[in-house]
């Protein structure tokens, strides 16, 4: 309950809708409340006492009012959904924002087709929870309290006999929201496991198709599908019985208005329209309660839903500035120092991920990266801008701890090209253009002739302007790195990183790539991670990761005298390396790295 | 997910990147299909649906009789001043509630489980034939898009259908 309220801040900006729906609502209560009153005017004074007049003008009133509350409750149920949809719409933005903001950690551990749910079907229920209950949340106890009132003061006898019956009727409620928010939570997060199932499904379809997973993925689907259904079961059968049984509650209060008022008109305490205002009155009271009964359920999924947004919302973000912290100046000089940097993933402490590593980038060299897939190379990389934090240890960019620097001011000045090429739909331009909206035309073609995919773009008929899809589907693994690659070196880093962002580009235009970038890019300080050995050659420094300790560090000259691991994969790939020694570029690469 | 770009020094529009979530509701193509397709679901559960719809006649029935036998009372017994009267047909009031509560509940349970159980299959053959569409249909077809699709349908056609079943 605390959640859908602190969600209520969402609504101020639209304060004033809100306000002049509830006014509305008060309105057509007390026009709601009037009519019973009519009622039994027009069969006291006008049938009974057969005036004509009495029942026509009163009838005419009856219409009036009737019309006029009709349509009050049109303006409030628009107003509603109008400050609903809104209310949706902000929150949405806000959790989009939020998401933007998380680090990488906290994004390994939420779930795309959960997230989806949240953002979707959570949001729904949420908005449809506080339209709900501006429509009738504050209706259904103004007429409870009003018809009580009423009903008191037509015959108080009666009334006390009735209200046994109405607190039975409460008591059902609470036990029925209480009951059922639990499930409904449940129920939300089967539905994200079901989400997740698709999702996963729909992006990995190539995989699902090319792995013949088919079945497989059918029985994983078929497993969440039943757990869902079940437990949706579960709240079906609450609501089947609930319902009626309210409804059973309303009749009895019927029944002992007949049986108890009757007794009354027969001793002659009551008329016989006093009985009909009376059983009028027990609908205003009790109808209310059947409708907010069927607020209740919405109220009890509204609370499990805004528990869920609230889990997204209130992540805190675990990579934070700290108080005071330093801005990077406009340019810098690239040096980049690991000093002792260990590293374990989410709370997996057992297996350090990266284990006591020191080394040194000075500015503007080219460090180049080996290991076995695994080793941590990613692990390795993803530390100088810090999308993660070290365990142990620190990364220092210029002699500053990351930790120290403003986020921004220091992704500023790296540029990353991530393992797994991501493309967002939009033209060829806008990708490429992406960190640097404002480039220039030359600069694009330049960073893009770099990539060496500047040819590729001008043989689209559309260029430049050739629309990408989502992810990059109309592109091969090639192209889209390439891409990528323009991308990053488009913003002039003095920090390059290149985590194997040439796997899926041919050996002779990656050697044209390294010769362009080192044309390019001369003061930049560049990390390559590489699978082939022909890609590091001619670094100032190379690095070999194995299983997530510095293996080896130097240049290839020395490595390949000093440093049996560095040996073997160069054996294992160029063959018997004498042939190499001093002629920089080889053709017969074995490229299954 | 974990490898989302950070590349992005300038905010831009918060839209980017992901799959629209659209708001406007779509016409079905043929209304007539879609109807009956659906409908085809619940045709697994025939006997049920009987059952349940006689139910729901003997319990709208039961119901009726309330406001009948209120005006009876009225008229009949109270109006003459007829004691035991008031108390036989008060009786047979409280007969006639039960019997629409114990049918309401019932017809309310099956309808649940059927209903779902529908929807449940509906789910079911819609990943299978997810399965067996072209690689070509999801290069067309963004999976942000799919995503919003598949999951906004599935929540509609549950709320249609749980809506319903109370208020048949
Ligand atoms: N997001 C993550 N959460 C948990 N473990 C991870 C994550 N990313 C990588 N790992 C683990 O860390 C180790 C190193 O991974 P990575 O740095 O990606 O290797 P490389 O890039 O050298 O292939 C692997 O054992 C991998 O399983
Ligand atoms: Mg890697």
């Amino acid at each position: 309950m605390k959640k859908i309220l602190k969600f209520l801040s969402y609504i101020k900006p639209y304060r004033k809708q809100a306000i002049i729906s509830m006014v509305l609502l008060v309105c057509v209560v007390f026009m709601d409340l009037a009519i019973p009153r009519l009622v039994q005017r027009i069969i006291d004074d006008g049938v009974y006492q057969k005036n004509m007049a009495i029942v026509t003008n009163t009838t005419l009133i009856m219409l009036g009012i009737s019309m006029l509350s009709t349509i009050f409750s049109i303006a409030n149920n628009t107003l509603s959904v109008q400050v609903g949809e809104a209310f949706a719409r902000d929150l949405r933005e806000a959790i989009f924002v939020k998401i933007q903001k998380l680090s990488y950690s906290n994004l390994d551990e939420l779930k795309t087709g959960d997230l989806i749910v949240r953002l979707t079907s959570d949001i729904n229920v949420l908005q449809q929870t506080y339209r709900m209950s501006m429509r009738i949340g504050l209706r259904g106890p103004l007429l409870i309290i009003g018809s009580i009132i009423l009903m008191f003061s037509t015959n108080a006898s009666l009334t006390l006999k009735i209200v046994p019956l109405l607190v039975l009727t409460l008591a059902l409620i609470v036990l029925f929201i209480a009951k059922l928010g639990p499930i409904f939570r449940m129920v939300q997060e089967k539905l994200g496991n079901l989400n997740n199932v698709l999702q996963e499904n729909i992006a990995g379809v190539r995989v699902v198709k090319a792995f013949v997973r088919r079945k497989f993925e059918e029985k994983h689907f078929e497993d969440v599908n039943e757990d869902y259904t079940s437990i949706h079961i579960r709240v079906m059968r609450y609501i089947s019985f609930v319902f009626p049984l309210l409804m059973f509650l309303i009749n009895m209060g019927v029944l002992a208005i007949v049986w108890i008022g009757g007794r009354q008109v027969i001793s002659g305490t009551l008329s016989i329209g006093g009985i009909v205002a009376f059983s009028n009155y027990l609908m205003t009271t009790m109808g209310p309660l059947l409708i907010m009964a069927m607020l209740a359920n919405i109220v009890a999924s509204g609370m499990a839903s805004a528990d869920r947004i609230d889990e997204v919302i209130s992540l805190v973000p675990d990579i934070k500035e700290g108080q005071g912290a330093k801005k990077l100046p406009k340019t810098i000089k690239g040096k980049v120092q690991f000093d002792k940097v260990s590293f374990f993933y989410n709370g997996n402490c057992e297996e350090k991920v990266l284990d006591e590593i020191s080394l040194t980038a000075n500015p503007g060299e080219n460090i180049a990266i080996l290991g076995a897939t695994g080793s941590g190379k990613t692990t390795l990389i993803n530390l100088i801008p810090r999308f993660y934090d070290t365990s142990e240890g620190r990364v220092l960019i210029d002699g500053q701890d990351v930790k120290d620097l403003e986020q921004d001011s220091l992704l500023a000045h790296i540029g990353i090209t991530p393992q797994e090429t991501i493309l967002f739909s939009g033209s060829i331009r806008e990708n490429i253009c992406y960190g640097k909206p404002d480039a220039s035309k030359e600069e694009m073609i330049i960073a893009a002739k770099t990539a060496q995919v500047h040819d590729f773009i001008m043989s689209l008929p559309e260029g430049y302007e050739t629309s990408v899809s989502a992810r990059g589907v109309n592109l091969s693994g090639g192209q889209k790195q390439r891409i990528a690659i323009a991308r990053a070196i488009l913003l002039k880093p003095e920090i390059l990183i290149l985590d194997d962002s040439t796997s899926s580009v041919d050996v002779e235009t990656e050697t044209k790539i390294q010769d362009a970038l080192e044309e390019l890019i001369k003061g930049s300080t560049t990390f390559v991670v590489a699978q082939r050995i022909s890609t590091v050659l001619k670094a100032d420094k190379i690095i070999v990761i194995d299983r997530g300790k510095l293996a080896a560090e130097g240049t290839h000259q020395e490595l390949i005298r000093s440093s049996p691991i560095y040996k073997e994969i160069y054996d294992s790939q160029l063959g018997d390396g004498n042939q190499l020694a001093n002629n920089g570029k080889n053709k017969q690469i074995n490229t299954g790295a | 997910m974990a490898e989302q770009n950070k590349q992005n020094k300038r905010p831009q529009g918060p839209a980017h990147g992901m799959g629209p979530i659209r708001g406007v509701i779509e016409k079905p193509k043929d209304v007539k299909k879609s109807i009956q397709r659906t409908a085809s679901y619940f045709a697994a559960y025939k006997v049920e649906l009987i059952f349940v719809f006689f139910l729901v006649i003997l319990y709208t029935l039961a119901g009726l009789a309330g406001p009948y036998l209120m005006g009876v009372a009225i008229d009949g017994y109270i109006t003459e001043k007829d004691l035991p009267g008031l108390t036989r047909i008060a009786l047979i009031m409280l007969g006639a509630y039960l019997l629409s509560l114990i049918l309401q509940a019932i017809a309310n349970w099956i309808m649940a489980n059927a209903s779902q159980k529908a929807l449940k299959k509906m789910r079911t053959d819609l990943f299978h034939h997810l399965q067996f569409l072209s690689l070509r249909f999801f290069d067309r077809n963004p999976a942000g898009d799919l995503m919003s699709r598949l999951t906004n349908d599935i929540n509609a056609i549950n709320q249609a259908v749980s809506m319903n079943v109370t208020s048949l």
